[in-house]
């Protein structure tokens, strides 16, 4: 019935024909990772330079918000800040400077003996004693701090601003690390147990927007925090169904991450044979409630801790709802088995299925058969965006409210989950 | 109806399924550790044979309800009470119902009596299920050709036709009936609920639960005895189970709704925080069922399309179960009074690694968030009654009066011996 879900749609209609070319391109072997997704890491192996500014973001809705983020080597201007993709045991330095009206600076939550311009990043704080900042700043309107630290323990963590932390946090001061094991780049944590399928890597970022508040803030306006309330919901700095527009989306210049998934049935006979990894960071002040259709994911760690460690057994547990609690992280294995194998002639579902005049055949992803690598002819007025018979599953928050823009459903923190058949996808 | 032993059902294979996550351990290596644990439901197919078929016919459509309205204190003008509600009901619904074994005309003349919570579903594990949904319209809205669907939700290794996503699949429209089929290789406490415009169909109350129940229920070698088990393990045999479904209802949706006004989906505004669909006080009245015609201002025809109590009732000694699971926007921390609980499983999921290692814990406070499920057990104490309800006490009162509503019900304990067995 909602009136702003039929505008939505026709408007991202164009992203995701979009989307459709570029996976299209896609190769169909399933060793390598297929372009444009999975986690988009920062060149920069361990050395990072970006400038904080302001810019603006865009949602599929047509709206276009004011916030803030980084100018970086490869992006003019990106919300979220860099993905960093570092190694235990390997120095990391990140070269900030500040070209906001007011002091900004990065806090590295997990991450030990943090220094700021070489000497250790402590809070600051007044004549008073009051804290004014997180850690050791880069000034206003040009000032530059450089941070440094080793990481020494594999998982997935956030980092984000330190200085007047509510508003620079909302506004989009943040992003992800991942720190691989040394000498294990496909396993979550030093333990083989956690190994992925190599190409199945992938980051779920939540965060959240007030739009008013961005725009009293764009206008220089005071905000009265109490009056906070999110109307779009974020993975990874975007809205669905933008989410599953591949990394780098030309037509998404400032919000550069996807976050759809794509696995195989698990299958030694050309599927994976490795779960993929997903990780999970929450940046919003309340529980993310993040339910992968499909199937059950086992949560392997939590803060960049796993929970089946050498000595104290194996506390890892099954979740079809992932819960990261406020400035958590998550991490958890995703594999889909095909385990009834049907086939329309040897194995068919052993129930009738409607014909498509007595279903409601929205379209856009069932490939019209029930079947895995089937696709049948289309209903009239349908349009499309299977390719070889794939399946797709939803993955979203299930505080449904999330689940939206500015109210309007399939839409917010939700992307999608792709299975391809055992033997890939045909370029077409 | 045939059971493991008349099935042909290797007891090996229940019995590996038993012992599953330590013989997988044992055998596997690597990265198999993790694959194996999901890697044991593939076993059943292709050559499956179902223990049994169950059949369910639901409906969906909309309807209309009674929370609790003590006084005019509570009123939250003009949306709840609804002055389109007819006697004695105040708030507009969309719901499922079960109709199963009526005639076609019976089925078609449920439309406008929807039921909050939706039906509990029971199935057993290696069971095949048929479920049909009709979708029969909405009596208050004939402007809106809304579909339905029947979205399990947590349900291992889906196939997108039976997950219920519209975008992803198909949904059901006006006047049409589609199958779902299942057959449930894993043993737990899962939800369903309708997913078209999922954040309006579940608000308005499209939701429920499912129970699977495991082989070793019904395996004659293993389970000599009958006991009933929340999984295939031991450790989690009990007695007597119940559900506890949370969600929370915010009345000025529902309002706007059967008025033709647009709600704001972002939007949170919370008035009624509810066990099974119902606020305390109505939380201690018993099932009522929703084709009995009850005597006029009886608790029965006020209640009728909110027909499942919350009242908790064992003997002392006696292990229960609590079947928990939430399809609200908010977590709920559940506790009952004086009594420890044990949570051995989450998301249909038996809190136990791949090693073996017990991740169950005892604990006075149930975490229960957003699409979550946890199933929990626990020892009738000494007869008398205790109160359960959700500490946080924002969900204790209806529609923000001083009162005592929302999240409360009560654990009545008989001595040992009184209550016959619970009913399968």
């Amino acid at each position: 019935m909602n009136l702003r879900r039929i505008l939505a749609g026709g408007l991202s209609l164009t992203v995701l024909t979009g989307a459709l070319f570029a996976a299209a391109a896609a190769p169909s072997s399933g060793a390598t990772a297929t372009p444009g997704e999975g986690i988009m890491c920062e060149p920069g192996n361990g050395n990072y330079v970006m400038t904080a500014t302001t810019g603006r973001m865009s949602l599929p809705d047509g709206n276009t918000i004011f916030t803030w983020g980084y100018h970086t080597p490869t992006h003019n201007f990106q919300n979220t800040a860099p993905v960093l993709c570092v190694t235990a045991g390997t120095p990391v330095r990140i070269a900030l400077t500040n070209s906001l009206r007011e002091d900004t600076s990065l806090v590295f939550p997990g991450m030990h003996d943090v220094k700021a311009d070489g000497v250790e990043s402590a809070p600051l704080s007044d004549v008073t004693g009051r804290v004014t900042s997180l850690a050791p700043v880069a000034a206003a309107n040009g000032g530059t701090v450089t941070y440094t630290f080793t990481p020494d323990k594999p998982g997935t963590y956030l980092y984000e601003s330190g200085t007047d932390v509510n508003k620079q946090v909302e506004m989009g001061l943040y992003g992800a690390i991942i720190v691989y094991p040394a000498g294990n780049r496909y396993q979550a944590y030093d333990d083989p147990r956690t190994a992925y399928e190599p190409t199945r890597e992938y980051l779920h970022m939540l965060s959240e927007v007030d739009p008013d508040i961005h725009a009293l803030i764009e206008q220089g306006k005071p905000v009265d925090w109490s009056k906070y309330s999110a109307k779009y919901f974020l993975l990874n700095g975007r809205s669905a169904p933008d989410t599953i527009s591949p990394n780098d989306a030309a037509w998404l210049p400032n919000q550069p991450y996807g976050s759809m998934t794509r696995v195989r049935p698990q299958d030694p006979n050309g599927g994976d044979t490795a779960p993929a990894l997903m990780r999970y960071i929450n940046v919003m002040g309340e529980d993310a409630a993040f339910h992968p259709h499909g199937n059950t994911e086992r949560v392997i760690g939590e803060d960049g801790a796993p929970l089946d460690k050498v000595g104290s057994g194996d506390k890892s547990y099954g979740s079809f709802l992932v819960d990261i609690g406020p400035n958590r992280t998550v991490d958890a294995l995703f594999e889909w088995f095909d385990v009834e194998k049907y086939d329309p002639v040897s194995n068919p579902i052993p129930v009738p299925l409607s014909p498509f005049q007595d279903l409601i055949v929205k379209g856009t992803w069932y490939a019209m058969s029930p079947y895995l690598g089937q696709q049948q002819s289309l209903p009239a007025g349908v349009s499309q965006f299977n390719q070889c018979g794939e399946y797709y599953h939803m993955a979203h928050n299930h505080n449904l409210s999330k689940a939206t823009n500015y109210g309007a459903t399939f839409g917010g923190q939700m992307t999608l989950i792709r299975i391809d058949p055992l033997n890939g996808c045909p370029a077409q | 109806m045939t059971d493991d032993t008349t099935s042909g059902i290797n007891p090996l294979l229940s019995r590996r399924n038993f012992l599953r996550a330590g013989v997988l351990g044992a055998a596997g290596a690597g990265v198999a550790l993790y694959a194996g644990r999901q890697a044991s439901k593939a076993v059943a197919a292709p050559g499956f044979v179902p223990t049994k078929t169950d059949e369910v016919r639901l409906v969906g459509t909309d309807g209309w309800v009674s929370m609790p309205d003590p006084n005019v204190t509570t009123h939250m003008e003009p949306y709840w009470p609804d002055s389109l509600a007819p006697s004695p009901y105040n708030m507009y619904v969309f719901g499922f119902r079960n109709v199963t074994g009526l005639s076609e005309a019976q089925i078609i003349a449920q439309r406008g009596l929807a039921q909050i919570s939706a039906p509990v579903l029971g199935f057993d594990e290696g069971s095949e299920v048929k479920i049909s949904l009709t979708n029969l319209g909405l009596s208050m809205r004939p402007d809106l050709v809304d579909g339905h669907t029947m979205h399990w939700h947590g349900f291992n290794n889906a196939l997108p036709i039976f997950d219920g996503v519209p975008e992803m699949s198909a949904s059901v429209p006006i006047g049409k009936t589609m199958v779902y089929y299942y057959r449930p290789h894993d043993a737990g406490t899962f939800m369903y609920h309708c997913h078209f415009e999922d954040v309006e169909h579940v608000q308005m109350g499209m939701s429920g639960l499912v129970y699977v129940r495991p082989k070793l229920n019904n395996d004659k070698v293993l389970n000599p005895n009958g006991y009933r088990y929340a999984y295939n393990d031991v450790s989690t045999r009990y007695d007597r189970e119940f559900p506890l479904f949370l969600t929370e209802i915010q009345p000025e949706s529902h309002w706007r709704d059967a008025h033709i006004q647009i709600t704001d989906w972002a939007a949170f505004n919370q008035g009624f925080s509810v066990f099974n669909g119902r606020a305390y006080p109505d939380t201690l009245q018993g099932d009522f069922d929703p084709l009995t015609t009850y005597p006029a201002g009886s608790q029965g025809e006020r209640l009728k399309y909110q027909p499942k109590g919350s009242v908790i009732t064992a003997n002392a000694g006696e292990t229960v179960l609590l079947r928990v699971a939430s399809l609200g926007y908010v977590r709920h921390t559940l506790t009952i009074d004086g009594v420890p609980m044990k949570v051995v499983g989450t998301d249909a999921s038996l809190l136990k690694g791949a090693d073996g290692t017990d991740s169950s814990y005892v604990t006075n406070s149930v975490d229960v968030g957003p699409g979550e499920a946890r199933d929990v057990l626990f020892t009738a104490p000494a007869p008398g009654t205790y109160k359960i309800y959700d500490r946080n006490f924002s969900n204790l009162s209806n529609q923000g009066d001083g009162g005592y509503g929302g999240m409360l019900t009560e654990l009545r304990v008989s001595p040992a011996n009184t209550l016959p067995a619970q009913a399968r």
